[in-house]
Order: C-alpha cells, then sequence, then structure tokens
C-alpha cells in the first residue's frame, strides 16, 4: 500500500485541521449540480491540480439534508463531488440540490476515505500519482454506467484498541463493465470522493492509498464474476 | 460488533513467499459499519466472505455478535455458530483491556520480533490489499 502525496495532504488534515477550519454562509445563487457559490466567502481557492489543493479541498460541505466533498474551490464557488445523501453517503443518487438562499457549513476536518476504485493499470506506483493510472496523465479507472465494478463506498472495520482498520467491498460485475470484456483488476485506489460518472482528471478527486492486489482479479462481465477485497491500512 | 478473542494486531505479507503471519492482540471488540448500498448479502459477504473483514482482524470465529440490524445479526451468529447480544461484562472488559494493553508498543514488538525470525531476511514486510 501507498499513501501517495495528496493522501498525505488529506490525512494531515484530517488529524491536525487546516489553516481555515470551518465556515458557514448563505447560498447566494441557486447552487447546481456539484456547485454551490457564496459571494460572502471568505475561504483562500484551492491551487489547481489535479488533484485540486488547498483551499478548502476534502471538507464536506453541508447543506440541509445533502453534502459533497469538495474538489476545488475559487473565491466564492466550492466545487463538490455531487450532492449525497446524508442518510445514504454512498448512494450515488443524488439528493436533493439546495435552492438560493440555503445555508450552508463547510465542516472542519476531512470527509472520510471510505471509496475505493479498481484499475488494471500495472504502471509501478508512484507517491506522485494523483489519480488511477496507466500512463500518469489520464485516469485509468473501471467505470461503466450501470456497472459493477465502479468506485463504491466501503464497509470500514476496527477492532478497539488497534492500530488498524479495514476497508472492504465486494463487487459484482455485470455487462456493462469494461465494454463486457473481461477486466484483469491489478490495484485499487481509496479516495474521499465519489463519482456518478466515469472518473477524469478534474472529478476524481484526491486519492489517499494505492494498491496493488495480492493477486490480479480476472473478472469477466458476462459471469457476473465477483471480487471481493480488502484494505488493511495500518494507523 | 462482534466479540473478538483473537485479535490481529497486523497482517504482514512476505514479499517474497506470500507468507501471512498475524500477530495476536488481548480480545476486544470489532465495530464493523455495514453499507446500505451493499445489500444484505453483500454486507454478509464483506464481514464473513473469505476475503472479508473479519479475517482480517481475527484468527477465530467471534465470541458473539451484536447489532441494530437484526437480520444480519442473525446471520453473522447462525454462520459462526456464536451466540448473539453482547456480555453483561462488556463494558467493564472493554474498559480494562484499554488500560491493559499498548496497541503502538504490541505492534512494534511484534513486527520486530516477525523481521528477525528466520521467515524473512530481516526487510521490511509489505502490508497489502486482497
Amino acid at each position: 500500500m501507498t499513501r501517495v502525496n495528496s493522501g498525505a495532504d488529506h490525512q494531515a488534515k484530517a488529524m491536525g485541521g487546516d489553516t481555515t477550519v470551518a465556515q458557514s454562509g448563505t447560498a447566494t445563487s441557486a447552487p447546481a449540480a456539484t456547485t454551490l457559490t457564496d459571494t460572502a466567502s471568505t475561504w483562500p481557492a484551492s491551487t489547481t491540480g489535479p488533484p485540486d489543493t488547498g483551499g478548502a479541498v476534502g471538507h464536506i460541505l453541508i447543506s440541509g439534508n445533502v453534502g459533497g466533498v469538495i474538489l476545488k474551490n475559487t473565491a466564492t464557488v466550492f466545487t463538490i463531488d455531487y450532492w449525497h445523501q446524508l442518510s445514504n453517503w454512498g448512494s450515488t443518487t443524488a439528493g436533493t440540490t439546495p435552492s438560493n438562499g440555503a445555508t450552508y457549513v463547510v465542516c472542519p476536518g476531512q470527509a472520510p476515505a471510505m471509496f475505493m476504485g479498481l484499475s488494471v493499470a500495472t504502471r509501478t506506483i508512484a507517491a506522485a500519482d494523483a489519480f488511477l493510472t496507466n500512463d500518469g496523465t489520464t485516469v485509468s479507472e473501471l467505470w461503466g454506467s450501470g456497472g459493477g465494478l465502479n468506485r463504491a463506498i466501503c464497509a470500514f472495520t476496527h477492532s478497539l484498541g488497534v492500530g488498524s482498520y479495514t476497508l472492504t467491498i465486494t463487487y459484482t460485475s455485470n455487462t456493462n463493465d469494461n465494454g463486457n470484456a473481461a477486466a484483469t483488476v491489478h490495484r485499487i485506489g481509496v479516495f474521499p470522493t465519489n463519482v456518478t460518472a466515469a472518473p477524469t482528471t478534474a472529478t476524481t478527486g484526491e486519492m489517499l492509498f494505492e494498491t496493488n492486489l495480492s493477486n490480479d482479479a480476472v473478472l469477466v462481465p458476462s459471469q457476473g464474476d465477483k471480487v471481493t477485497v480488502t484494505e488493511s491500512v495500518t494507523i | 460488533m462482534l466479540g473478538n478473542v483473537a485479535t490481529i494486531e497486523r497482517r504482514l505479507v512476505d514479499s517474497e513467499t506470500g507468507e501471512h503471519v498475524v500477530v495476536s492482540h488481548p480480545p476486544t471488540t470489532t465495530v464493523y459499519g455495514a453499507q446500505e448500498e451493499h445489500g444484505f448479502l453483500g454486507q454478509l459477504e464483506n464481514l464473513v466472505g473469505h476475503n472479508g473483514a473479519w479475517n482480517w482482524h481475527s484468527t477465530e470465529s467471534p465470541a458473539w455478535v451484536a447489532g441494530n440490524d437484526d437480520a444480519l445479526v442473525q446471520a453473522v451468529a447462525r454462520h459462526y455458530g456464536c451466540p448473539v447480544g453482547k456480555p453483561d461484562d462488556w463494558d467493564d472488559y472493554v474498559r480494562e483491556q484499554w488500560v491493559d494493553h499498548d496497541a503502538t508498543a504490541s505492534s512494534q514488538a511484534a513486527v520486530a520480533a516477525w523481521q528477525s525470525s528466520d521467515k524473512v531476511d530481516g526487510s521490511a514486510p509489505d502490508e497489502v490489499a486482497e
């Protein structure tokens, strides 16, 4: 397992805080599917990535019963992954977009890194990796509309008093995955953000960990092949 | 949550042999956060499956299982043949193990012992996902 550079930033802010800790405000125009504008915001802008760093990146923005993980921000506009339902954080069905005038909070700390994505990439893992990639410039993460191998939330397990935790998920492939061709899954990435479409360098978000599977998993979508992946993290 | 009487402190993999080494920790409680998105069978599989979470946290079946999702709790209990419900002295038990055990020291000592054993050449072990 490699904690990549963006993971170090995320982890530091999650455990130690941030230069700007939190903020509350009001949407000064109608929020969109992935943005909220507040012309009175005072949060410093993020630095262009991928992934964007600094600013409010990685914080959770909550408004009412929905919230999103901030991918980037300007002085007045926060861009999130999507409006997660607070009652079902892992669902890719977005909650109701807040309205103009909605109050919001940018929470202290960082979003939990509970989402796992799969890749067939075999390029040597590097700390500088900003996303799952096989060439360093384009995203190489399995994702298909209606697919079963898409980035998804994991189950968190922890033994009290023990310096570790695990993230576990069972993926079940279907004919929407990888063009219905066999996929040799070689590695996983762990993210605080989820995606509702094929991840791009703009939407993939911070990556915390990148890990090669102990054995490649060859999944044949037409057979509904499954794989259970457990990422064990020592803390 | 599940009663864990054979807790794994660290699970290490020798990059040369692929051998797994598990290091025991005093009995404790393991918490499992089932996700609605995974559905009932997925929640069960993620916990009790061959490469599910439980096998990464313990070398034995749970001593008991408890939780808010009665169907999942009952299924886990049937799978492992363990009773449902926390022990009456659970609060005291957890407090004692917290006071009496230093997880960091235990982990470091266990890794050092493993590295000096004849299982590896002294190099740092890899920790990997499966």
